[in-house]
């Protein structure tokens, strides 16, 4: 042991409660200071109160909810306090709408029947392309990719431009940047972008239900796992105590929050999200680099909200819930099922993004309620979603110390220029955790964890207690939730893209007319 | 539970150390605009009780000037941070006569040199830099008209109303340059522009920022030049801090308090309660923040900020500069024929991180009274991966770039230092904000008064929004702003209209005409096609004609 004084976690979301967890079973001693008066941050999971006579929807979560295979920090989490996950349905059409026009589809992507194959065959095309480039983006350094500086001076509405040939293949594929990354494509760097979906593994995975990110869910919601934790920890958790400022020198730290209270320790790990690092004054200040990467950062804009039915009108209809839309007349952006077994109460889940939510939050909440109704309401075209049973929501873009939601994106130029800080200690006393600072899925909870619990291991490993070599361990894959792969439709897989097959026609006939030609002239010199 | 961190014997509470004042106005923020918001107020109304709180140990924000060793034995005063004026800087000019500062201009005769690739430099003495082919040059023209034509529909103060408003605001600045220019060299030259005047990378600008923000400086070249009516036109003598310095003392340095970073402000119905680091509460009726956007994050705000303001704010990150001045006993290099002036954006590449070398530009800085000096930056990019070198290494990479175009002379020089401003606390980095693409729809909550909070500092301007003019433009509109509410009795028509032309007024600042030279070259390729037709037209007549002779 190197130094007196225990480790400060600030941050009792679910990273900065891993990386306690960790340390407190080593037998570390650790304060976790928290700036809200809850823990579990970005998780929020809402049970009925009987006082509000609030009807029995059982639990529902206004945060995180959905885990899925080779997120296994998570699934592993999960088993080891004790909670379970459950599936979510995926046997029925998906909904794909815009400007008033309803798609149905079953399998991964829209068929787009009311303009031509060609928006699907775009569509498939665009997607196989990403994914390749996504395989060529290394998700520890991906500002090392062998295109990584053209790729991050460019924006994804540049690459869609570029690439796709059909509007409704370029809006589908917009829409999926705002889903993924509560960012519009023009916001954000195409490196960024690629670097994401490396993380959540692949176009197919992070969207997928089955076999991907949006598989299962845990029973009595996520915000159990951060409550479970701080339950083990006890007395070690300060809530309503927001850093202000953090003091560092080789041998020590200083931490002062927002009521004045002082607290010392020997090492720091930050499990905040990027932009409230801002609020802190640090001393000595923050190296040029890391400065400039946290003011880079800025992070999404969504409303969740869930609405209640007594029947499911959609599954009805033979849908499974689950709508995208991004035309920019819709308030809701996206769409999926609340279904929970056992529980007679059926939820739709809305996202609302960037603008609408904006312009939202200023309303009423019945209001508000009102136009997330219209919209499904076209969205199933079923008068049935005018009357929801109940309603609940959370402004995640209003909370002062998380900043905005999901997670964080970076502007063009960002990740290549200021990335490599993205982890890097300051200092040799302050560690850096959060799902932004992951390698497996970060903006997810399973990257909250995986980076939670790799800070702790590099205070551990300060503390000269671990060796450099098991700071980053390799997570073994959970048995229960296995990584099948992906059983892609032999279109998706072997047909050609847009350019190929046009230059092969041209090849073609070209080759034909002068074929021709030459016979006719053949023929006619005989 | 023995492992316990929290005692009380460590546990401070707020305020222990805690006075309370009372005031009308307290200023947050002791650079040019908020000394110029203070100085404005008293002038007003000298019974007006006011307060400045600045979180360093000294005033002036991002000015310092500094004494260096020249060729008189003697020091003499340079200027680390920014430095010059243009004749076409209403505000600034009359601060400066205000406060019996005067200029002078800045030395631009002789070659400039643009470097480009390892060695690779060329000279050019026009304003506009001559580069690569004709036609990069051509192009770099028509690009720059294009600009100009389309800053000339966009207001800072209403960017979006424009019809092509989003579309600019959806892209970034690189792709537009890419858009429109085919040429590296061309390319090249504008990305090293953006680089040195906002530090920060082309790719990382919302084009309908860079866009806007020209508008209010009468111009896109106006950010890059040293001529007339450009950025570059003017210095001080005696240094930019003078300002500040000046400044606090018509205040009243009693009334300036140093080393107070402020942590939270607080509002109610009945006046705003400010708290800073050490614990001190102050309360006042208004409140001025004269910080740069990146700085306000760090401040708590009950009720926090209107949510398109704070969103803003984390999409308005400063920039990257370092800035270095090195004196010589000799003005060489005019001896030579240059002018200082040098544009880079190539050089020797350093081993590892580094892909060019240290210089982004560099310019003639010497004295009012003749002490010979160049000044320069390392910007950005170029800046951020030369900060990680070795000091000494990084200087004689800086003094070797510069002898490849003057001669050996560099390597003697008398003195030299640098400053990397995103190590300075409080400021965070230089010169500017810039934004990324998709917010300029909500870029008017900068300025945009909250309950009794206003807004000054040069990013809340609408001129020369970044520039020093633009600190004293957003400290006056600040000022009179407050005064309306505290003294409305004082308030002149003149006043308001001041306040409505700054805050509402969507007409684009006045656009100096495009030089008939840009236009004229537009038709270049037509007189070039025509006249080209006209000679084979000729030529074939003069060949059947002759034809003809021979048959
Ligand atoms: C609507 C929504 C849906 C999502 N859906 C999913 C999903 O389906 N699946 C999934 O895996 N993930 C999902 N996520 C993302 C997931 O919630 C996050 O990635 C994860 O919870 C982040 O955890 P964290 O610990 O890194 O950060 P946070 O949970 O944000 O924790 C940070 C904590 O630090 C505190 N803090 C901040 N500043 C200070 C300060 N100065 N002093 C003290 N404390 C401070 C904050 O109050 C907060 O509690 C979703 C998020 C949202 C908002
Ligand atoms: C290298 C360089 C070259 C430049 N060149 C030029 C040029 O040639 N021409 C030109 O016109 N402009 C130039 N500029 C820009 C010019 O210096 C600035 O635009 C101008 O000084 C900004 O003034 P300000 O008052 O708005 O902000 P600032 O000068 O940044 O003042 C803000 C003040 O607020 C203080 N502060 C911050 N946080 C807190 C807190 N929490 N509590 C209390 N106080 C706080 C800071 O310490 C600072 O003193 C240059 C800048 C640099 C760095």
């Amino acid at each position: 042991m190197s130094s007196k004084g225990p480790v400060i976690v600030i941050g009792a979301g679910l990273s900065g409660l891993s990386a306690a967890k960790l340390l407190h079973e080593r037998g570390v001693e650790v304060v976790v200071l928290e700036a809200n008066d809850r823990v579990g941050g970005r998780t929020l999971t809402l049970t009925p109160s009987a006082e509000a006579g609030d009807p029995q929807f059982g639990w529902v979560d206004l945060g995180a909810s959905y885990v899925g295979p080779s997120q296994n920090h998570v699934l592993r989490m999960c088993r080891e306090l004790g909670c379970e996950t459950y599936l979510c349905r995926d046997n029925h059409d998906s909904i794909y709408f815009s400007k008033g026009k309803q798609c149905r589809y079953s399998g991964s992507w829209p068929g787009f029947w009311w303009t031509s194959p060609l928006a699907a065959w775009d569509l498939r095309a665009t997607i196989r392309k990403l994914d390749d480039m996504v395989l060529q983006v290394p998700a520890d350094r991906p500002w090392q990719a062998p295109h990584a500086v053209e790729w991050d001076q460019i924006t994804v509405k540049d690459f869609l431009k570029k690439h796709c040939w059909t509007r409704d293949a370029r809006e589908f594929l917009e829409g999926m940047c705002v889903v993924n990354n509560t960012a519009q494509d023009h916001e954000m760097s195409l490196l960024f972008f690629l670097w994401y979906l490396r993380q959540g593994k692949g176009v197919h995975r992070i969207w997928a239900i089955k076999d991907g990110a949006q598989e299962r869910k845990i029973i009595g919601g996520s915000q159990q796992l951060s409550i479970k934790i701080a339950k083990k920890l006890g007395g070690r958790i300060h809530l309503k105590k927001a850093v202000v400022q953090i003091r560092h020198t080789d041998d020590a730290v200083m931490v002062k929050t927002l009521d004045g209270a002082v607290f010392n320790g020997s090492y720091v790990i930050m499990a905040i999200p990027p932009p409230a690092h801002l609020k802190i004054h640090f001393d000595p200040p923050l190296p040029s680099l890391r400065c400039g990467l946290i003011q880079r950062c800025p992070m999404g804009l969504v409303i969740k909200c869930i609405v209640f039915y007594n029947r499911e009108f959609w599954v009805e209809k033979g849908y499974n819930g689950f709508v995208s839309c991004m035309d920019g007349v819709e308030v809701v952006g996206n769409v999926g099922e609340d279904h929970k077994p056992g529980i007679s109460l059926y939820g739709l889940i809305c996202f609302i993004y960037g603008q609408h939510a904006i312009q939202l939050k200023d309303m009423e909440q019945s209001a508000r309620r009102d136009a997330v109704c219209h919209s499904l309401a076209k969205f199933y075209d079923s008068q049935e979603a005018l009357k929801p049973a109940h309603y609940v929501e959370k402004l995640w873009l209003e909370e002062p110390y998380i900043c905005g939601c999901y997670t964080t994106y970076c502007p063009p130029g960002v990740l290549t220029r200021f990335g490599p800080a993205i982890r890097e200690p300051i200092g040799s006393r302050i560690y850096i955790a959060g799902t932004e600072t992951a390698l497996q899925w970060t903006g997810y909870m399973n990257g909250a964890i995986e980076a939670g619990e790799r800070a702790a291991r590099e205070v551990l490993h300060a503390q000269g207690e671990i060796s450099s070599s098991d700071v980053w361990v390799t997570e073994p894959e959970f048995p229960e939730v296995p990584v099948v792969s992906l059983q892609l439709p032999w279109l998706e897989i072997c047909q050609p893209s847009i350019e190929t097959f046009l230059t092969i026609s041209v090849l073609i006939i070209g080759l034909l007319v002068g074929l021709s030609r030459w016979l006719l002239s053949t023929m006619y010199s005989r | 539970m023995t492992h316990y961190a929290i005692s009380a014997s460590n546990c401070v509470e707020r305020g222990e150390k805690g006075m309370m004042t009372e005031t009308d106005v307290i200023i947050v923020g002791a650079g040019i605009s908020g000394l110029t918001a203070a100085y404005r107020l008293l002038r007003r109304d000298s019974s007006l009780r006011i307060l400045v709180l600045e979180a360093k140990d000294r005033v002036g924000g991002r000015t310092l000037t500094v004494p260096l060793k020249t060729s008189n034995l003697l020091t003499e005063q340079f200027d680390l941070g920014g430095q010059w004026v243009s004749s076409s800087q209403p505000h600034i000019l009359r601060l400066l006569q205000e406060l019996n500062l005067h200029t002078y201009p800045q030395y631009s005769a002789g070659c400039k040199v643009v470097l480009a690739g390892a060695t690779v430099f060329e000279k050019y003495s026009s304003s506009f830099p001559y580069f690569g082919s004709f036609y990069s040059c051509y192009e770099l023209r028509q690009f720059v008209l294009k600009i100009e034509q389309m800053l000339s529909k966009v207001t800072i103060v209403d960017p979006l109303k424009c019809i092509f408003a989003e579309e600019l605001d959806s892209i970034t600045m690189e792709t537009l340059l890419l858009r429109h220019l085919s040429t590296k060299a061309a390319q090249d030259i504008v990305r090293a522009a953006i680089r040195s005047t906002f530090g920060t990378e082309a790719s990382q600008l919302s084009a309908l920022y860079v866009i806007a923000l020209s508008n209010g400086t009468h111009g896109l070249l106006n950010q890059f030049s040293a001529s007339a009516t450009g950025a570059r036109e003017l210095r001080i003598k005696g240094g930019a801090q003078q300002i500040a310095l000046k400044l606090s003392a018509q205040i009243g340095n009693k009334l300036i308090i140093l080393n107070t970073p402020v942590t939270e402000i607080e509002q109610s119905e009945s006046g705003v309660q400010v708290t800073t680091q050490s614990g001190q509460v102050h309360r006042s009726k208004y409140i001025v923040v004269a910080l740069p956007p990146s700085e306000v994050l760090r401040i708590l705000f009950s009720p926090p900020l209107p949510l398109k303001h704070r969103q803003l704010l984390q999409r308005y990150p400063v920039g990257h500069l370092t800035k270095f001045v090195i004196t010589y006993p000799k003005a060489f290099w005019r001896e030579k024929g240059f002018s200082g002036e040098v544009f880079s954006c190539g050089g020797h590449e350093a081993e590892h991180i580094c892909d060019g070398g240290p210089i982004s530009a560099a310019y003639d800085a010497t004295t009012h009274d003749g002490q010979p000096a160049i000044a320069g930056y390392m910007a950005s990019k170029t800046g951020i991966e030369w900060s990680s070198k070795d000091p000494c290494h990084r200087k004689q990479s800086v003094l070797q770039t510069l002898s490849e175009f003057w001669g050996d002379w560099v390597h003697d020089p008398i003195d030299y230092v640098e400053k990397n401003w995103s190590d300075e606390t409080y400021v965070g980095g230089c010169p500017m904000h810039g934004t990324s693409p998709g917010v300029m729809g909500w870029f008017h909550h900068i300025r945009a008064s909250f309950g009794r909070i206003y807004w000054a500092g040069t990013e809340t301007a609408t001129q020369w929004c970044g520039y020093m003019d633009g600190a004293v433009q957003a400290g006056e509109r600040s000022a009179l702003e407050v005064l309306r509410e505290l003294r409305p009795e004082i308030v002149t028509a003149a006043d308001l209209q001041a306040i409505n032309l700054i805050l509402r007024s969507s007409s684009p600042v006045h656009v100096l005409p495009v030089s008939h030279v840009y236009r004229w070259t537009l038709c270049l390729p037509l007189v070039l096609i025509a006249m080209g037709w006209t000679a084979y037209a000729l030529r074939r007549h003069f060949w059947v004609v002759g034809v003809g002779r021979i048959a």
